[in-house]
């Protein structure tokens, strides 16, 4: 107690003597042994700081007044800067012809690295390439096939694809040449496909996976064989993902070479309407006019500046508020956000819908951790069934509880539509026998769980039976819009008396290699989401990957197969599988067209997977460059080179600006097939 | 001293290995190592191979010589041919550097391309750091708790607790979006040619430079003003003053500034790295499409 006591007393005593100090200034600087005049200042600093403060507030305040005035001066500014945007185009000579409207800038928030797409990762590197690399095929907005390097569509009818179904032989459209002014020949098309099946080459396209051959039989005929019948034959050199490359150019990039070909990889030479003036690797793409291009008097625009860097906000802002650029590509902005941007009426937000739907995946097999390896481990002998997501009852309580189009419209905005079908484009694929699941029924999913003996007995919110709670553990990427989504399915299936842990996971890991036991593949949750889709027009790949066992084998990611399947909700159903088989040797259009429904439903009814959105990939596109939505300007660039369609017709240069962008927003709307699982799963 | 020297210089070489150890892409599991993004479709042996072809299966001792081998001496040559027309030896078969994103381009040569965009913006905003922030700091000491030195502390002090990637965002959003003055998007291709080139170039120029010379001209004249502080109250001041001898601003700026300048000046050279950093977080985050992405 004694020291305590002492231990107080100086500290009192100096506490007294400092706010003495302040008070009387003088006579501490009297005080003879204070000999630095600068302490003399201490006090006053104290002093100084309480006149600050005012200061302070008076610089909030002015900074509020020209917050506040500063919006009252926007109004001017954009009619300004549309007047300034739109100047040029009333230079524009009144014909439209080759080059003669001007640069268009698009802005790729995430920089092209690369243009050859055999040797790319990314969707915006193919977007680059394919400006200047064209294929045989191409596909426009509904899914439909056109005719580019080749002359028309080779179908079974027109002796094109053989009775057999094992070739399809192409003819080229007569007198095509490289930019460099070299014909183009069927050897490139051979060069080609022998660059990308050589291993060694690391060719990132899939769609010469079921190709046996490619051979020239005279300098304009390109015969393609496949191994086994294939129904639907135009993968290989069809859509931008194949392009044709030019021999002369590649021909020292084969196989290991293939990844130190810097000048080729980054100025491919083409036969496309441009070709690369300038590339600097993630950061832009300066194109220029292939004056060697088939078509008379097209392209239109004298140059295109594909420019990357920053972010996908920033890039909206720059078409959608300053008018900097003309295009912006896959802008990730949360809905409220673009939506005040385009109220400015610098530019329109569009959107392309291709094929991918975000989903949850419920798991069919036990993912606890006491199962040590055997958790989420399927196998024929031993499926190893979850304690609870097997019972029919409650899969569809949690698809009942669900909300879809809160969730389309609250976070995915004009990037998702809400959606009950795993196949929700293109259009004639799309089921109509589930879209009961677009409205809520929380008391329908208590009702089902009740039915299936699910109560609450111990009154703790969460219902059990025999001993099993329902508590799931629901794992996704990293990423606002998924945790939003998740905290949204949370609640909903709180109210059902589901109890839910969250859990999300970096997209590099979550969507890496499967050697991590947070992959998706590994699948060591009860339910997890993210993006899937057909990247093809023709589903019966992505369909395919719900079959229990393909051609490889088990088709459910385990052990055995280093967690290679594709089926990731280990669900099984040999019903399935068979009706799968048929779809894949069926030929017939209107035949195949049901029979991906029945499978889309078979998925869907089963709730083995729940589809939530149906995504988009956003854009925008400057007020100046297309008068017209994107449905609009889809097909033109396409639809041009096919004699008798009128889309040349009646057009202002509103429209004639389009034309040229459609190449790249129909290319965004193209599909992929067999591409990287990274890819596949996308989480751009 | 000497001896001192050699200590601290022998010691950084076993910190600066570790360093470079931990950035090697040391093999093992990662969802970063450059041929963990090569698609799924390509077959595990095909995988093996690839990574066989980039030196991948060769154990971490060799690997890391032969990079030193292309740190130290490779690349420095092909910089040298670069810069001087030279060819020395093999330069087409040398096995530089490359970038795995964009298949084949050497990284130095990348960083090349990007550094004189980079040096612009951030050469002239030092430079005006040090130009404004310099004769403000002599000033605001001087005139200590006067108004001039209330204004700027606190203009001083906003500059320095904001970070860039905030005053990049409200200077875009009011210059940029509001008011139309400048432009958004740093033009990376443009050739300074005529005088319309150069007004584009300053303009384009003006924001990235404004928001990096904040934040440097902050803490300069905030540690400028500190010495000058120092400096005016210590014991040679007092004794000018004193007898009345002159504090007119020639004698400041001989007697004070000229030696509270000395650790200002190691300041400005050690702030060097730190802007380049700063200049990344505003390329990347303020400016629309990259100043200068390097």
């Amino acid at each position: 107690m004694q020291q305590s006591r002492k231990h107080h007393r100086p500290l009192h005593r100096s506490l007294f003597s400092s706010a003495r100090s302040v008070r009387n200034r003088s006579t501490e600087v009297s005080d003879p042994t204070n000999r630095f005049v600068h302490k003399e200042k201490e006090p006053m600093r104290g002093l100084q700081k309480f006149k600050l403060l005012p200061m302070l507030g008076l610089l909030v305040l002015i900074a509020l007044v020209v917050g506040a005035c500063a919006p009252a001066a926007t109004t001017t500014a954009p009619a300004a800067d549309s007047g300034e945007a739109a100047a040029p185009a009333s230079d524009l000579p009144a014909e439209p012809g080759r080059g003669t409207d001007g640069t268009l800038t698009l802005l790729y928030w995430q920089a092209v690295s690369i243009i050859n797409p055999y040797q790319s990762t990314g969707t915006k590197d193919y977007h680059a390439g394919s400006l200047v690399l064209e294929s045989l095929l191409e596909y426009d907005p509904a899914g439909n096939l056109i005719a580019t390097l080749a002359q028309e569509v080779p179908t079974v009818e027109n002796g094109g694809v053989s009775e057999d179904l094992t070739s399809i032989t192409y003819k080229l459209k007569p007198g095509i040449v490289w930019a460099d002014g070299t014909p183009l020949t069927a050897d490139d098309f051979v060069f080609t496909w022998q660059y990308c099946a050589t291993p060694e080459t690391g060719c990132t396209s899939g769609n010469f996976s079921a190709v046996t051959n490619v051979e020239a039989i005279d300098a304009e005929t390109v015969k393609i064989t496949f191994p086994s019948p294939q129904p639907y034959p135009y993968y290989a050199f069809v859509g931008y993902l194949s392009p044709v490359i030019q021999k002369a150019q590649f021909e020292n990039c084969v196989g290991a070479a293939a990844a130190t070909c810097a000048e080729a990889n980054s100025m491919p030479i083409g036969t496309g309407p441009y070709k690369v003036k300038d590339f600097r690797a993630n950061d832009v793409v300066i194109y220029e006019v292939n004056e060697n291009y088939r078509i008379e008097n097209q392209p239109h625009f004298a140059e295109v500046v594909m420019k990357g860097g920053g972010d996908a906000e920033s890039a909206a802002r720059a078409v959608l508020e300053t008018g900097e650029a003309d295009y912006a590509w896959n802008l990730q902005v949360p809905p409220d956000v673009l939506g005040a941007m385009e109220e400015r009426g610098l530019g329109t937000v569009v959107a392309a819908f291709g094929g991918n739907v975000e989903r949850i995946l419920i798991n069919f097999t036990n993912p606890d951790p006491n199962l040590g390896d055997a958790r989420s481990e399927w196998t024929e002998e031993n499926p190893n069934p979850h304690p609870f997501l097997t019972d029919p009852a409650v899969r569809q309580a949690l698809s009942l509880a669900i909300d879809r189009n809160i969730i389309a419209e609250q976070l995915y905005g004009a990037g998702g539509r809400a959606t009950c079908n795993i196949v929700s484009g293109p259009e004639l694929y799309v089921s109509t026998a589930n879209d009961a699941c677009l409205t809520q029924d929380v008391a329908g999913a208590q009702a089902l769980l009740e039915g299936a003996g699910w109560v609450d007995s111990n009154g703790d919110g969460v219902r059990e039976k025999d001993g099993v709670e329902l508590r799931v553990l629901y794992q996704t990427s990293t990423n606002a819009v998924r945790q939003r989504t998740q905290a949204l399915i949370q609640q909903w299936w709180g109210e059902i008396g589901v109890a839910t842990e969250l859990k999300n996971i970096d997209a590099g890991v979550y969507f890496g290699p499967t050697d991590n036991a947070d992959s998706l593949s590994k699948f060591y949750t009860d339910v997890q989401m993210f993006t899937n889709g057909n990247d093809s027009p023709n589903p019966q790949a992505y369909l395919g990957g719900w079959r229990c066992v393909n051609e490889n084998g088990v088709n459910i990611p385990n052990n055995a197969n280093a967690w290679g399947g594709e089926n990731i909700e280990r669900w099984c159903n040999e019903e399935f599988d068979a009706l799968w088989n048929e779809l894949a040797s069926t030929a017939d259009t209107n035949a195949r067209i049901e029979l991906v429904k029945q499978l889309n439903d078979m998925i869907v009814q089963a709730n083995a997977n729940l589809p939530l959105v149906f995504r988009a990939s956003v854009s925008a596109h400057a007020n100046t460059v297309a008068g017209v939505d994107l449905g609009g300007f889809e097909t033109e660039e396409w639809n041009i080179e096919r004699p008798g369609t009128a889309s040349a017709k009646g057009r202002g240069h509103g429209v004639d600006r389009t034309t040229s962008l459609n190449l790249l927003i129909s290319s965004s709307r193209r599909y992929r097939r067999d591409c990287t699982r990274v890819g596949r799963l996308r989480d751009c | 001293m000497g001896q001192y020297i050699i200590r601290r210089i022998l010691t950084a070489i076993p910190t600066l290995l570790s360093h470079q150890l931990d950035h090697l892409p040391v093999a093992g599991p990662g969802a970063r190592r450059p041929s963990a993004n090569l698609p799924l479709s390509i077959p595990q042996e095909v995988r093996v191979r690839i990574r066989e072809s980039l030196g991948l299966d060769q154990p971490v001792h060799i690997r890391y010589v032969k990079w030193m081998n292309q740190f130290f001496i490779v690349e420095p040559t092909a910089a040298f041919e670069k810069m001087t027309g030279l060819q020395i030896g093999d330069s087409e078969n040398r096995l530089r550097i490359v970038s795995w994103l964009s298949r084949g381009v050497p990284v130095i040569d990348l960083i090349m391309q990007r550094l004189p965009q980079t040096l612009w913006v951030v050469g002239v905003s030092y430079l005006l750091s040090v130009l404004i922030a310099v004769p403000l700091g002599v000033l605001a000491a001087y005139r200590q708790n006067r108004l001039f030195d209330q204004i700027n502390s606190v203009i001083a002090v906003i500059g320095f607790s904001l970070p860039t990637f905030f005053t990049g965002l409200l200077v875009i959003l009011v210059f940029g979006v509001w008011l139309g003055w400048f432009p958004t998007i740093y033009n990376t291709t443009l050739v300074v040619n005529s005088w319309d080139t150069f007004v584009q170039q300053v303009r384009q120029m003006v924001l990235p430079v404004f928001v990096l010379t904040f934040f440097q001209m902050a803490a300069i004249n905030r540690f400028t003003r500190a010495r000058q502080r120092w400096r005016i109250s210590s014991w040679t001041m007092c004794a000018r003053r004193a007898p009345r001898v002159s504090t007119s601003a020639s004698s400041i700026v001989r007697h004070v500034v000229r030696n509270s300048l000395i650790p200002v000046v190691t300041l400005v050279a050690l702030g060097i790295p730190g802007i380049f950093g700063g200049a990344i977080v505003t390329e990347q985050i303020s400016a629309s499409t990259g100043w200068a992405r390097c």
